[in-house]
Parts: structure tokens; sequence; C-alpha cells
């Protein structure tokens, strides 16, 4: 019943099941063509892909294991609105419920790690893929095992931890299962030999003792689960309500306060005119209902991971230009998530605006605001914060402009798709995989001409005399083509 | 003089479903007017249609004469809850008063001396630093409809507004109702709790499968039925609607 909750819709009609099958080719297709590249600079350095295989397995295994500490911090346990007032007040016995849930998680992240996983191996290392491709799949799926194991026992946990006892024992454990990122930038020679669960994880195939401490891991959380399960009731079980990108405001502003002179810009007052009121309200939002917080943690992680994977590669010629590249990459990943927010939380509030003074157009205006200065701050702290730990290095007029870029772009494409969809009921849909990709893959495709001018190192520092005049009036045309775009904005909203 | 609104007969469905079916009526100055049906018989898409949440596929709304879609200004003089009213959840009880008068077009002293005595009138005061999240579904509502007051309407249109609503809230919606009727306003009213309507409406629609099945004054439809209640007379209706299908 829970994977059809979340899939049970691709059987109604056939365009329910050939769009996100598509989708999820496309996804694939880019995976691939990410891989084909890292091959063909290889091939062209002389670099030896078993070793970015032996790179990728600990950041993959480490990657897995975070997701069951972040689920596991959050409640552990996947459930709708209607599963707790419905099968929470039934019989149907709270193990029994534990067990439809490991199982739910268990297909839903294989069906996003094992095959993409597969795929890159493959491209990577044929026609010696074989080999690999074995020992990639135990790997998995120990991880994927764990990772859910970890997040139950977690969610379990606030039984007997409470709150605070439990994010005390999570942020150890994601410190734990994080290190291979912290040998990657700090090259911490211990790492590799110590028992930490990554690297008993990665010694299952390894035959003889390593199988052994891998299993013995395994089933280690398995028995503690077994116990904390043993007499655990629905009332103990705090379960990830509707997604982990959103915190109950509550809570948040009670243990998080601004600092005063940001408090004082936002409150809404009287005095305020129409687009700096709308603005105000967006953010807002984004810092009352925890979006933008669990957002700037997600990104974060994903650039640290983006960052590590070329240094564990050895790909330090232009190091600041990777993690430049690297965040402007990303940068449309955060309108994208902040829209994801919207759906669940802000678009039934539309009626409030529709029946306003104001147009709908201004409200979509002044979001795309909104969204471009959330992503412009986060790209200047990452870039600041590089600044100060990474050395100076100087930006260029590209690295600029990319940035801007990708944040107009990422915020454009995130309002379109998200104003689009007409009905959003589940978080774990696969309409969330459009809301949350595509923004990112069209941010990409619209910056490409940047980018490719950024990474062209003799371009980057001595570029021809035309080229600045080409690439801002380039920037030019597409912001005023997506300014002009937002102007007749409209939504009908669905009954 | 024309009506404050004037539904033609609007036709809505969703997909295969005829959620309304030709309905017209009239909201004249002095009117409270009830809209009554039961569950599932087209008054919140009817409502939606008029306020212009929903496009109608046929038919007209005209609201103080103009249609929806000439322009905008009509909103500043229109208040409206929804069923269940969709609130953001992030702004202080204060904040949203305060936003739902800016987004009427209302601007400086008057928005903080309108907010304060909708607070004070709905008790609302205790709880203004409090976030729309933390509120009970009864508080919601009334923090609904004193958002809806905001803007002193001339119009007011209320989706099911005594669902949840505690009586002493109630009680002051009936004074606010009469404020805008003395006013020359009038009142539409979707609700299928007949004791209140019967309190309050001067005028009923009956919508029925998506069509309407009466519409008059109250003392009209009620003379006509020998006095009897607006429960009996809308009970015999629809047992009568019953038996002609």
């Amino acid at each position: 019943m829970k994977v059809r909750q979340f899939a049970g819709s691709l059987g109604r009609s056939l365009s329910k099941a050939v769009a996100p099958m598509m989708f999820y080719m496309l996804y694939l297709f880019v995976l691939m063509l990410v891989s084909l590249t890292l091959r063909f600079y290889g091939i062209v350095t002389g670099m030896d892909l078993d070793d970015f295989v032996r790179a990728l397995k600990p950041l993959a295994t480490s990657g897995v294991l975070a997701v069951g500490v972040f689920l596991g911090l959050k409640g552990g346990v996947t459930a709708l609105g209607y599963e707790i007032d419905y099968i929470f007040t039934s019989n149907v016995r709270p193990r029994t419920y534990l067990w439809s849930d490991f199982l739910f998680q268990f297909i839903f992240l294989n069906v996003f790690t094992l095959p993409s996983m597969l795929l890159i191996v493959t491209v990577l290392t044929y026609p010696r893929h074989l080999i690999h491709l074995f020992n990639f799949v135990m790997i998995v799926e120990a991880a994927v095992v764990s990772s859910i194991l970890i997040s139950h026992m977690l969610g379990l946990l606030r039984n007997w931890l409470g709150k605070r006892g439990v994010m005390a024992v999570g942020g150890v454990m994601l410190m734990l299962v994080l290190l291979p990122l912290l040998d990657v930038f700090a090259s911490l020679p211990w790492v590799s030999s110590f028992p930490y669960p990554t690297n008993l994880l990665l010694g299952v195939t390894g035959g003889g003792l390593k199988t052994s401490a891998a299993f013995l891991l395994i089933g280690g959380l398995l028995a503690v689960n077994l116990f904390l399960s043993r007499k655990v009731e629905y009332a103990g079980l705090a379960p990830i309500l509707t997604n982990v990108f959103t915190d109950p405001p509550r809570k948040l502003i009670t243990s998080f306060k601004l600092p005063q002179p940001v408090a004082r810009f936002l409150l809404i007052n009287a005095a305020d005119r129409p687009t700096a009121l709308l603005v105000k309200a967006h953010l807002t939002r984004f810092l009352r209902d925890g979006s933008l917080w669990i957002t700037a943690f997600v990104l974060l992680l994903l650039v640290y991971v983006g960052t590590a994977l070329p240094r564990a590669l050895a790909f330090t010629a232009q190091p600041e230009a990777i993690f430049l590249t690297i965040v402007s990459l990303y940068t449309p990943m955060i309108p994208a998530l902040l829209s994801f927010n919207w759906l669940l939380t802000e678009k039934h509030n539309l009626w409030l605006v529709q029946l306003s003074v104001y147009r709908v157009s201004s409200y979509f205006y002044t979001l795309l605001i909104a969204y471009t200065i959330v992503s412009l701050i986060f790209s200047s702290l990452m870039v600041a914060a590089v600044q100060v730990f990474g050395g100076l290095f100087a930006l260029t007029y590209l690295d600029v402009l990319l940035f801007l870029c990708s944040a107009v772009f990422g915020s454009f494409l995130a309002l379109v798709i998200s104003s689009s969809i007409k009905r959003f009921s589940s978080p774990f849909s696969f309409t969330s995989i459009f809301i949350v990709v595509l923004p990112l893959l069209g941010s990409q495709l619209l910056s490409l001409p940047l980018l490719v001018s950024r990474l062209f190192e003799p371009i980057a520092t001595n570029p021809p005399a035309f080229l600045p005049y080409l690439v801002m009036g380039y920037v030019l045309f597409a912001l005023a083509l997506v300014t002009y775009s937002t102007r007749d904005f409209s939504i009908e909203q669905a009954s | 003089m024309s009506s404050l609104i004037e539904a033609i007969e609007i036709w809505k469905s969703f997909g295969k479903v005829e959620a309304v079916r030709g309905v017209s009526f009239r909201l004249e100055a002095g009117q409270v007017h009830g809209l009554l049906g039961p569950n599932g018989s087209g008054k919140t898409t009817s409502l939606k249609c008029i306020v212009g949440l929903l496009k109608p596929d046929k038919g007209t709304v005209t609201i103080f004469g103009e249609k929806p879609s000439a322009n905008n200004g009509y909103r500043r003089k229109l208040g409206y809850v929804p069923e269940n009213p969709s609130l953001p959840d992030y702004l202080t009880v204060e904040e949203f008063l305060i936003f739902s008068a800016r987004l009427k077009g209302l601007v400086g002293d008057s928005v903080r001396s309108r907010v304060s005595e909708l607070m004070e009138a709905y008790a609302l005061h205790q709880v203004s630093d409090r976030l729309v999240y933390e509120l009970s579904k009864g508080v919601r509502q009334r923090l609904a409809i004193a958002a809806s007051l905001v803007s002193s309407p001339t119009v007011l249109i209320l989706d099911e507004p005594f669902n949840g609503l505690d009586p002493e809230a109630q009680k002051i919606t009936r004074l606010y109702i009469n404020e805008i009727i003395e006013d020359g306003g009038g009142v539409l009213i979707s609700t299928h709790l007949l004791d209140s309507a019967e309190k309050i409406c001067n005028h009923v629609t009956i919508i029925v499968d998506g069509k309407v099945l009466c519409s008059s004054s109250l003392s009209e439809l009620k003379s006509k039925n020998g006095g009897a209640s607006l429960e009996e007379i809308f009970l015999s209706l629809i047992r009568v609607k019953k038996a002609a299908n």
C-alpha cells in the first residue's frame, strides 16, 4: 500500500506512466553523459578510471548513509496524514507498519541509487565493468539497508532519548558517515583504516573478516531496531509527515531568531509598497516554514560532495574554477526546492492574491525576485567561504555573470514549472523530480555559453575583446526575456 | 439601481461532473442572502464562480454592474471567506491582518486602526503574536472572517462561515453583517446550517444538484408554506425534488 500511494497514479493512464518513465530515462541519460565526459577527461589526462571507481565507492556509500541519518533526524518513518488517521488507529501492529515502511524505503532508495550507480560504473569501466558491478550492487544494497535501519533506529530512539538526544546521536553519526569527505579535503590517512560505518560496509565483498564485519554492522543495526521496536506504540512514532524539506514553523521561530536589522527589514507593515510587501511575505515564508534552512543544508552537502569528488580524483588544475562552477550549477536547486515547498504550503493561499487589488502576475514577479535574492545570497556566501577558507582568488566577470544567470534562470524555470502543476498531492511523487531537476537542467542549458567560456582557461583569464560584449548581450537579452515572460503570468485555481 | 451581484445561467463542470447547471440569482443591497443546499449541491462552486476564483463554462456574473474580468477594482469592496479557509501559516495573526488589508489596497493609519478594531472584536489581540499555524480551527475561522472584513466591504461572501465558530464570534459576525446591510451593502452566505440561516438571512436561494430549486425572500417563502420553519420547508422541497427524479 505504501508503494501504491506514491506510484499508484501511474497505472491510471498511459500518459501518467509514460511521462515519469521518460523523465527517469532522462535522469539516467544525464548521468551517462556526465560519466562519458569523465571518461573522456580520464583518457585525455591519462588517469586510471579504476581510481575513480575506488573514489566513488566511499562517497556513494556515505551519501546513502547520510540520507538515512537525515531522515532519522526528521522522524525516520515516512507517512502521509491519512496513514496517521486510519492506520495508526487501526489494529495493524506498529511493527508491521515499520516493516512495510522498511520495504517502501528499500524500493524507493533502490530506484534512485542502484541503476544510476551501475550505469556510472559501466560507462566508466566498460569493458571491465563486470568486475566492478557485483561489488557495487552488494555495497549499494548494504548501504541502502543500513541507511533505512539507521533512519528507523533514530526515529525509535526518540522514545528513549527525546528529540535532543536523537539530534546529538544523529549529529555524531552524520559526522562519522561523512568522514570520507573530510578525508578528501583534509587528507587524513587514518580514515581509510578507521572502522566507521562506510568502511565496514565497503568490505561486504572483501571476504573473510571484512565481510563478517559488514554483516555484523547490519545485524547490529537490525538487533537494535528489533529491541527498540519491541514495545513501540504508534504514539511513540514521529513520522515524516509532509516532506523532509519543511519543518513546523513554530519550532523554527522559537529556536531561531533573526538578527534585529533583518527582522525589522522583513517586518510586514502598513507603509510597504506593493512589491516590497509581497517580496517580504515570500522571504518571511522561506525563513519561517524552514524551507530555506533545509534547502541550504541539502545544497551545502551537495556542493561539499561535488567539490570533494574532483579533489579525490586530483582534478586540481583549477580548483576554484571547479568550485565556482559547481556552486553556479547547484544554485538553481535553491529556487527549485523553494518552489517545491511553495506547491506544498503556499499555492493553496493564492486565493488571497486572486481576490486582492493586485494582479496575480505581480505576485509571481515578486516570487521571482525573492527566489533570485535568496539564490544570489547563497552563491555569494559560498564564494565568500571559499575566499576565506580556501585562499583568495580573483573573481572574473564571467563568474559574476554565471552566478547571476544561474540564479535568475533557475528561479524563472522553478516558477514556470511549479505554477503549471495543477495537482501536487505527494512530496514523494514522481512530479517532485520534475520540480527539482528541470530548473537545474534548464538553467544549465541556458547558462551554457557562460559555462563553456568559464571552463576554457585561456578564454576565462584572457578573453578576446569581443567576448565581454557578446556575453553581456546574451545575458541582458535572456534577462529581458525572463522579465517579459513573467508579465502575464496567471493561474486559475483548481477547485 | 443595479444589483450588487447578478449571476445569470452559470454552468461549471469538472471533467464529466456538472457541478453547477444554470444557476441564476441576484444579491440586492440590504439583502442577507442565504445560498442553501445539501452537500455537493454546487454552492461552493457557484460562490467561486461569483468571486472570480473559477471561470464559469457558460453564463455571466456581474459584481457592482461589471464583469469581474473587466477590472479588479471591485475586489476592494468584496470580502470573502472560503470554506475551510487556507491561510498563510507563516505569518502572525497581526501580520496576516495587515497583509490582508494591504492586499485590499488599504494604506496608512487606516490599516492599523481597522486591524486593531477587528482584533479586539474577535478576541484576537491575545494571540496577535502567534503564528497562524499555531491557531486552533475556531480561532483560524475567526481570523479568516476578521480578514474578510478588514476593508469594510460592501459585499461580503461567506462559505460555511459558522463551521467551528463559537457563539460569541457568531454574534460578532452577525453585528458586522448588520453594519454592512445598514451601509447599503449585501451579504451572501452559503450554509447547510438552516437554524443559523433562518436567524440571519432575509432572502434564500435553495440549490439542489447544481440547479436553483427556489429563490425568494424568507418571509414570502414562509408565508407560502404556512409559517413552517426553514428546515421543514427545505426538507419538504428536497423530498418533492427526489420524488420528481
